[in-house]
């Protein structure tokens, strides 16, 4: 049977939409209850599914690691711990590889971007799958580093390397890469920036484009030599622990821009240390909770910690650029207290369930919420609060819809604060990767330099202060308030609002879950609230003044001062001492992650969400408008109508079909000389 | 009182973007004291339109600096319209090899040869024909629109070619395309060309056009059925547009076989492979996912009536929306775009532009909001899912087609409701001497 929806060629509204439009007033509270519940039930692991390897080609870890060359690694600890200061570790990485008869080379890498120079010095090396001809290959990176973890690391990574060599199994080469991150504070963070400098050179992105080779971040020194290309990768370290003899092994899985790695190499990981090693996987700090019987927490604990931090750390471990080059990685954090044995027995048997995967991996989920080491919650089913969280929008859109007739208008200032936006993203970038962070305005060209640079015409000035003083700035409120949008065309400009913050909240959740839901659960009820109709001036006036407050880094802030058990994953703890601490370093943090390494965050926030915060002053400034007065009128006419209808109804049954109000068209000559003709013919 | 209404009782300068006549009320001064004669609206009128072509021009021209990113995309370039693979074919001219020894040179000698002048004698100037070109579509565009509205409403009271000039103009997606050189703005050109000489009775030349046209891509040849309003009734003068039609595409693949060397090897990769559908390499069209999916031995049989079925369609159309050319220039547009087995998002921008035609059948649209919302979100959605495949490698094609595949359903839609508006319309204007208040018309859902 048809479905009737459409009375009258469209003129008459379907009901099931007048009824929807009627829940208006409270669709955003029934969202809101509606997501909270969806979310409680969704994200408690009893509800979610249990974690499985879906590609048996991964199971091959699972046999009894032969590894037994502990003494070499032993051996290669003394040697580089006695290392005599003239010879640095890439040149003992660089002898252990020669003694081995393996191919190894160093990799001089420089950062080009004047906010963050870094430079420093990978050393690369391969161990050449026998049962293959090297069309792939598995990457494992373990960072240089002087700390005692560090120098562990590097050395039974070394012994495996000589395991390795003599195995006769693997169909895959080896990629090892020791990255230097060098040893400040933010080590991690430069090794990633090495390792992204490797990549970058090992899967040839420059080659493909001038236009990436004139843009790229890095100068670093050319591959030496070639294998396969990488399935996966996995970095290693010491960062796990041991609690009264229970090991703990601490697995990162975020990448960039809210990526992660494939489940399978998860659940793999989590299998070999279960059932190889009995040791417990922490995600996020956290361990299981029925597990961890230390501490008592919520369920939802860990699920909000990963949400966290997909959606605002962009480097999470020196892994988080593999992504970007199609790389499926994660960071291993084996026990601080494996021995030599265990520890590479343990990457023996990981690269041996590598070793195995058949085709680039596919078969498990890419996108997910981790609960805790065997519950997850899959796409299909975590996208749910954000599709609700966006129907308050969507219902507001059409609401405005309706109000829309021929003298309504696309306003320019949609462009042009977008514009604007994009110009200050541009700008911004441009002193960052050319100047730095402290700049000033010169009298030559290009009328921006260094510090101290020739004709500086003013004082040096901090590119954070400069970006949060333009930015802060609610120009919005003072532009529509001196040139107004006509009335006429409010409607289209609350539509423009309403569907862009839909279709952003929309694709960042397919792409970035965390970065969508935190986004529509502010979001939402700051652009449903502006953009409803106001009959009071006070009113406007006081919502304008609420919105002037509501700057997007203000509302971060006040989250990150609010949450401090999760915010601390991606702001030091030092920085909540000072007021401006977390918007300054939240700030230089997206400006340095979005020119070094790609991440989205200072694009998304300047070029979307600082124009559409603009924008809404545009809708919360006018009051007691005629569209929205004769809307209102018309729908309770039209309620009244209905209400009269149906009383109708009721009375008279053998009436089931009350008159349409139809617009017809004059009976004109020609029309019934037409008509009468055809009857006559 | 409003605070708008406030603002709109002082002289004011409000930059806004009309719906009703866009360039002309760009610039609005409301003003009680300021009065206007005619040469006044003259001068304000030459100034608008060169502001809005400059405009144009500019924001093409910014467009270029970000071609190397946008002609990777998949949604702006296709295997028929791609720059850098008409580049690809005259490398291999010049290197003395025959392009049309792969498979993969879907473009015919005549295209590759006249690239190759251009780029050996003024490879500076193609940046600014391209602009031009583009430029020239909106504006033949506008002139027809606004002699459409003339002859149909009989007046000139709306300026609705300066919308039609903006739609397409201002189109992201138009600006986009002439940044990377594609050659659908090529084809904008032409069918904006074709669609003036249809308006302004020239149906000979409309029928060279079309024949011209459809000699590169087949495709377009449906647009013949257009001509069937310009036949006076007549079916030999029809009949003569399609023998004229078939006579310059005759001479079109002539002059690509003496370009050729006289010989034929360019047939199959250019128009066998359209017909046959054999690029499957990913783009916003219907087929490509259809057939990287289906059994090889099923392969015919859905080519064949894939080709029958579009090549049919034009017959019941026009059979039935016989009283309106422009709606049915605009839906046999619709359907080239859509069913085109290579198609780009550039495609539908001329069709799209001139909508605004349809003025009389607005008020019967039925799913206005649906179709906008659903092509604006899967435009938006193309490169996240795009992402998620290629890029995350969270997705797979699916992701990919489910994005293209709704936002062609919605163009389909937009064409079933232009044929349900023809038709509520034509009941209105031959029932309307007995249709009163209590007449009751329902529709089900298609």
């Amino acid at each position: 049977m048809a479905l009737e929806i459409a009375k009258d060629g469209g003129l008459a509204r379907p009901k099931i939409l007048e009824r929807i439009l009627r829940l208006r007033k409270i669709a955003l509270v029934l969202a809101y209850i509606g997501a909270y519940f969806c979310s409680q039930y969704l994200f408690d692991p009893v509800n979610m599914e249990v974690t499985r390897i879906s590609e048996h080609s991964l199971m091959p870890g699972l046999v009894t690691p032969k590894f037994d060359k502990s003494g070499i690694a032993i051996q290669l600890y003394r040697s580089l711990t006695s290392l005599p200061k003239s010879k640095s570790q890439q040149e003992f990485v660089m002898d252990v590889f020669s003694e081995f008869g393996l191919q190894c080379f160093t990799q001089k890498w420089k950062s080009t971007i004047a906010g963050y120079p870094k430079s420093g010095e990978n050393v690369y090396g391969f161990v050449r799958g026998q049962r293959n001809d090297g069309a792939e290959a598995q990457l494992i990176v373990v960072q240089l580093g002087k700390s005692e973890s560090a120098r562990r690391m590097i050395t039974r990574m070394l012994s495996f390397v000589d395991y390795a060599k003599d195995q006769v199994y693997w169909a895959r080469d080896f990629v090892f890469a020791f990255v230097d991150g060098g040893n400040g504070p933010d080590s991690i963070e430069q090794a990633a920036f090495a390792l992204d400098a490797f990549l970058f050179k090992y899967q040839k992105i420059e080659s493909l484009s001038s236009k990436t080779r004139r843009n790229a971040t890095v100068i670093a020194d050319e591959i030496q030599t070639q294998t396969g290309a990488l399935i996966a990768g996995v970095v290693y370290d010491l960062s796990g622990i041991s609690v009264k003899g229970q090991h703990i092994i601490n697995i990162q899985t975020n990448g960039l821009n809210g990526q992660q790695v494939n489940l399978d190499v998860f659940n793999g990981i989590v299998k070999i240390a279960d059932s190889k090693h009995h040791s417990k996987v922490a995600i996020f700090g956290t361990l299981h909770r029925h597990t961890n019987s230390y501490m008592e927490y919520s369920p939802f604990t860990v699920p909000i910690k990963a949400l966290m931090t997909q959606a605002f750390v962009s480097i999470e471990g020196i892994h988080s650029v593999m992504g970007k080059y199609g790389v499926q990685g994660l960071t291993v954090g084996l026990s601080h207290d494996y021995t030599e044995r265990q520890s590479v027995q343990f990457v023996e048997e990981v690269s041996r369930m590598l070793n195995n995967v058949l085709e680039r991996l596919h078969q498990s989920y890419f996108m997910y919420v981790l609960a805790d080491d065997m519950h997850f919650l899959s796409i299909g089913f975590y996208l749910l609060p954000s599709f609700i969280l966006i129907c308050p929008l969507l219902i507001s859109a059409y609401n405005e819809w309706l109000k829309v007739d021929s003298n309504s208008e696309i306003p320019l200032a949609v462009i042009g604060i977008h514009l604007g936006g994009y110009a200050i993203y541009l700008m911004t970038q441009w002193i960052f990767t050319n100047i730095g962070e402290v700049f000033a305005f010169s009298t030559e060209f290009p009328f921006v330099g260094p510090d101290g640079c020739k004709g500086q015409l003013t004082g040096s000035m901090d590119i954070v202060i400069i970006y949060l003083a333009v930015t802060m700035l609610p120009l919005g409120l003072y532009l529509f308030s001196i040139h107004p949008i006509r009335p006429t065309s409010i409607p289209i400009m609350r539509i423009f609002i309403l569907l862009e913050v839909s279709i952003t909240i929309l694709c960042l959740s397919l792409i970035n879950f965390g970065l969508g839901v935190f986004t529509a659960a502010i979001v939402v009820p700051i652009t449903f609230l502006m953009t409803f109709e106001s009959p009071q001036k006070a009113r406007s006036l006081y919502r304008s003044g609420v919105l002037a407050l509501l700057h997007p880094i203000a509302i971060i802030t006040i989250l990150a001062w609010y949450t401090p058990g999760y915010s601390t994953a991606f702001i030091p703890k030092k920085e909540f001492d000072t007021w401006t601490g977390v918007p300054r370093v939240f700030i230089r943090n997206m400006i340095k992650n979005d020119a070094a390494f790609g991440s989205w965050h200072f694009y998304l926030i300047t070029i979307i969400g600082w124009p559409i915060w603009n924008m809404i002053f545009s809708c919360s400034l006018p009051y007691d408008l005629d569209v929205d007065r004769v809307a209102a009128k018309a729908r309770e006419a039209r309620e009244a109508r209905e209400a009269r209808e149906s009383g109708e109804e009721a009375t008279t049954p053998e009436d089931p079909h009350p008159p349409q109000s139809v617009p017809i068209a004059r009976p004109t000559t020609s029309n019934i000389s037409k008509r009468n003709k055809r009857k006559n013919h | 009182m409003s605070v708008a209404s406030t603002g709109a009782s002082s002289t004011r300068i409000e930059i806004c973007f009309s719906l009703r006549g866009i360039f002309q009320e760009a610039h609005m001064v409301e003003s009680k004291e300021v009065q206007t004669n005619r040469k006044d609206e003259g001068d304000s009128s030459s100034f608008n339109l060169l502001l809005s072509v400059s405009a144009a021009i500019a924001v093409r021209a910014a467009s270029f600096a970000y071609s190397d990113y946008f002609e990777e995309r998949v949604e702006f370039t296709s295997t028929v319209y791609s720059f850098e693979r008409v580049k690809d074919g005259i490398a291999m001219l010049d290197d003395g090899l025959d392009p049309f020894e792969t498979k993969n040179m879907h473009f015919l000698p005549l295209t590759l040869y006249v690239v190759r002048y251009l780029l050996k004698t003024s490879p500076v100037l193609l940046a600014p024909l391209w602009i031009l070109l583009d430029i020239s579509t909106a504006w033949i565009a506008a002139q027809s629109a606004q002699k459409v509205w003339k002859s149909v409403h009989g007046r000139d009271d709306r300026n609705i070619g300066k919308l039609v000039f903006s739609l397409y103009a201002y189109n992201p997606i138009a600006i986009i395309s002439t940044g990377i050189l594609s050659l659908t703005v090529v084809q904008n050109f032409v069918f904006a060309a074709i669609f003036f000489f249809l308006v302004s009775d020239r149906p000979a030349v409309c029928a060279l056009l079309i024949g011209a046209w459809s000699s590169f891509t087949i495709f377009p040849f449906i647009l013949i059925s257009c001509l069937a309003f310009r036949a006076n009734g007549s079916l030999f003068k029809f009949l003569s547009l399609v023998a004229l039609s078939i006579f310059s595409a005759t001479t079109f693949f002539a002059l690509n076989f003496l370009l050729n060397g006289n010989s034929l090897n360019f047939v199959e990769p250019t128009y066998t492979s359209i017909l046959k559908f054999t690029s499957i390499q990913p783009n916003v069209g219907l087929y490509w996912y259809f057939f990287v999916q289906i059994f090889e031995h099923f392969r015919s049989f859905y080519t064949n009536s894939f080709v029958i079925l579009y090549f049919f369609m034009p017959i019941p159309i026009t059979i039935m929306i016989r009283r309106d050319p422009v709606l049915h220039f605009t839906i046999i547009g619709l359907l080239v775009s859509i069913f085109f087995p290579y198609p780009t998002l550039n495609q539908v921008s001329f069709v799209l532009a001139i909508l605004p035609l349809l003025e009389e059948y607005k008020k019967h649209f039925r799913y206005t909001l649906l179709i906008g919302g659903a092509i604006i979100t899967t435009i938006a959605l193309m490169p996240v899912m795009w992402h998620m495949w290629m890029v995350s490698s969270s997705g797979n094609a699916n992701f990919f087609f489910g994005a293209t595949i709704v936002y062609n359903v919605a163009l389909i839609n937009l064409v079933m409701d232009m044929i349900f508006v023809y038709s509520r319309r034509q009941i209105d204007l031959e029932y309307s001497d007995t249709l009163t208040k209590k007449t009751k018309m329902d529709f089900a859902f298609y």
